[in-house]
């Protein structure tokens, strides 16, 4: 389906769709004997202009939505579903009710499915190419492929006096945080050690973290297109300094420890346009057994309480090779210090079991301005996207 | 002669003969919208579910023309050729090809606004299997249409409100995409 006639639409105007009436023609007739076998197999069509589909049982409507998400699972075509949920409400509102999350059914299928969390049993696979000063982020739409994947997020670096932005947009061309396309930042300090993301719209807003529906509505509050820290990146050189790997430590504040066992972590549902004057009215959920997890703007990594802490896990050093390695399933090809994967913590709570432990992000190296990055549960693509950008720029432990 | 009465004698079912007709196999009488009647094969209308409940269930003489005041002349010509195929299908083993260049037969020369109808007269005479087939030829007719034209098709309006109307327009990238891999 083609979209351009959407952007010319303009408030008010219905194009040029009209409801044909639908007649009813009721012919009780009487028992005929007059039994006339009908052999003729060119049908008048000029009959059809008495049959509505608008009259037709929502049901059918949705027989129909479900068998194109069902077939149309991998993009390019899962744009289909997306056209489709852009016909009218109704369509809009059942096909919203057929996508599953990411989290779900593994698939990315509107635009934020990249502010909720991976999939819970696999690592969706991107990629990230660098170029003049801006990242992009792709999905890869092949195993392992790093080319011709579907853009999801476009990173343009700002560097300031005291500190270096990254405006993350979903606009490739137009990466600013003047336009709708603006879904957040990355703030680094001036030596590149400490990083913060900031997500243009609030998951939480001091409420206790909710459950996850997926028909949750997004709260919005008056405020301007937005800085709300969302996560705390820091970098610091191991015992062996330079030698060595760094370490990593993330703190998500937005998503709870206890989301790193089966749990529930936050995810949003719609982007709110944050010019908007509406405020979408929050249905409460009770919190899910956990600690209740408040987001206060502004505050710092000191407080990890409740939050997910992500540390990187540790290469091990293989005497025969002279390296440090860690084990990336292939999915990273060349040496660099930039490489990375992110494991729960034990400070999570959860059982530290080298032998087990689930990557939760991983990122490296494949070519001179390519990288692979892999995410799933409880991370979005967006904060997986922001640690990623951390590493590749940040110039701690660089020779 | 007497041999020809036994025949038919041995023929004849406990529910109802239709006697008028003058060939062995039972038939069932419907009558359309457009006042076009049509003779089915006992075998075939039974795969229609609103006929059969009526015939069956009811108990009705299948001397009564049934009528079917939703259903036009044309759309049961398509249904009848799509339930016989199914019949004879049913009895063969490895028909899997056969029934794919069938389908394939049977959507060509009709219209989306064609194949809208008949879905919707498949659903009210309930032939699940034909229902299944026509919803999956229309998704896939759906795919290739602009926005416009699948609201004209279905009668509907773009009736969203704004806050709604920003996220669809935001969307709009994700609808019409296309693999462009350069970078700026």
């Amino acid at each position: 389906m083609s979209f351009k006639s959407i952007l010319q639409d303009k408030k008010g105007e219905f194009g040029s769709s009209w409801r044909k009436r639908f007649n009813l023609k009721f012919s009780y007739g009487m028992i005929s004997r007059s039994h006339r076998v009908v052999q003729d197999t060119s049908f008048r069509i000029d009959a059809l202009k008495q049959s509505c589909w608008a009259n037709v049982p929502p049901e059918l409507l949705r027989e129909v939505l479900m068998r194109i998400e069902a077939s149309d699972d991998t993009w390019p075509l899962r744009k289909n579903v997306v056209a489709c949920a852009g016909v009218c409400n109704n369509w809009r509102e059942m096909m919203k009710e057929i996508v599953k999350s990411p989290e779900v059914s593994g698939k990315l299928t509107f635009p934020i499915s990249l502010k909720q969390t991976g999939p819970r049993d696999f690592l969706l696979q991107c990629y990230i190419k660098r170029s003049n000063q801006a990242y992009y982020l792709f999905l890869g739409l092949h195993q392992a492929s790093t080319e011709d994947g579907k853009f999801l997020l476009a990173a343009r670096k700002r560097r300031r006096l005291t500190c270096t932005d990254y405006i993350i947009s979903l606009n490739s061309e137009n990466v600013s945080k003047g336009n709708s396309a603006f879904v957040g930042k990355l703030r680094s300090n001036f030596l590149g050690t400490k990083f913060t993301i900031y997500d243009a719209q609030p998951s939480n807003t001091g409420a206790n973290v909710t459950k996850c529906h997926s028909t949750m509505k997004q709260v919005s509050p008056r405020v301007p297109a937005g800085d709300y820290p969302v996560g705390h990146i820091a970098y610091e050189l191991n015992v062996l300094g330079s030698r060595g790997s760094r370490r990593m430590k993330c703190v998500l504040d937005a998503i709870p420890a206890p989301a790193v066992e089966p749990g529930c972590a936050p995810t949003q549902t719609e982007f709110v346009d944050s010019n908007s004057d509406s405020i979408p009215s929050l249905p409460l959920f009770g919190s899910k057994s956990g600690p209740a997890v408040s987001v206060q703007s502004g505050q710092q990594s000191g407080q990890n309480e409740g939050m997910l802490v992500l540390r990187n896990k540790a290469p091990r050093w293989l005497e025969q090779l002279q390296r440090w390695c860690l084990n990336f399933n292939r999915r990273v090809t060349e040496a660099s210090v930039k490489n990375f994967q992110l494991v729960a913590s034990p400070e999570n709570g959860v059982a530290a079991d080298p032998e087990h432990e689930n990557v939760i992000l991983e990122c490296g190296k494949v070519g001179k301005d390519v990288f692979t990055m892999d995410y799933q549960y409880p991370i979005s693509a967006f904060q997986a996207f922001a640690i990623c950008i951390s590493s590749i720029d940040s110039k701690i432990a660089c020779e | 002669m007497s041999t020809s009465t036994d025949n038919n004698a041995s023929i004849t079912q406990e529910s109802g003969p239709s006697a008028a007709v003058q060939d062995i196999q039972k038939k069932i009488v419907v009558r359309t919208a457009d006042g076009e009647v049509f003779n089915l094969k006992e075998e075939v209308a039974m795969e229609i579910d609103i006929i059969k409940t009526f015939f069956q269930e009811d108990s009705i003489s299948y001397e009564t023309v049934m009528p079917l005041p939703n259903v036009e002349g044309w759309e049961m010509v398509k249904v009848i050729e799509y339930c016989t195929k199914h019949v004879e299908l049913k009895h063969k083993v490895d028909g899997y090809k056969e029934r794919k260049a069938f389908q394939a037969l049977f959507v060509q020369n009709l219209s989306t606004k064609s194949l809208l109808a008949l879905t919707n007269t498949a659903n009210y005479l309930e032939v699940k299997y034909l229902l299944d087939f026509l919803c999956q030829a229309v998704s896939e007719q759906i795919k290739n249409k602009d926005v416009d034209y699948v609201r004209e098709l279905f009668g509907v309006e773009n009736d969203f409100n704004d806050e709604e109307y920003e996220q669809v327009k935001a969307e709009a990238p994700w609808a019409h995409e296309n693999l462009n891999n350069d970078l700026h």
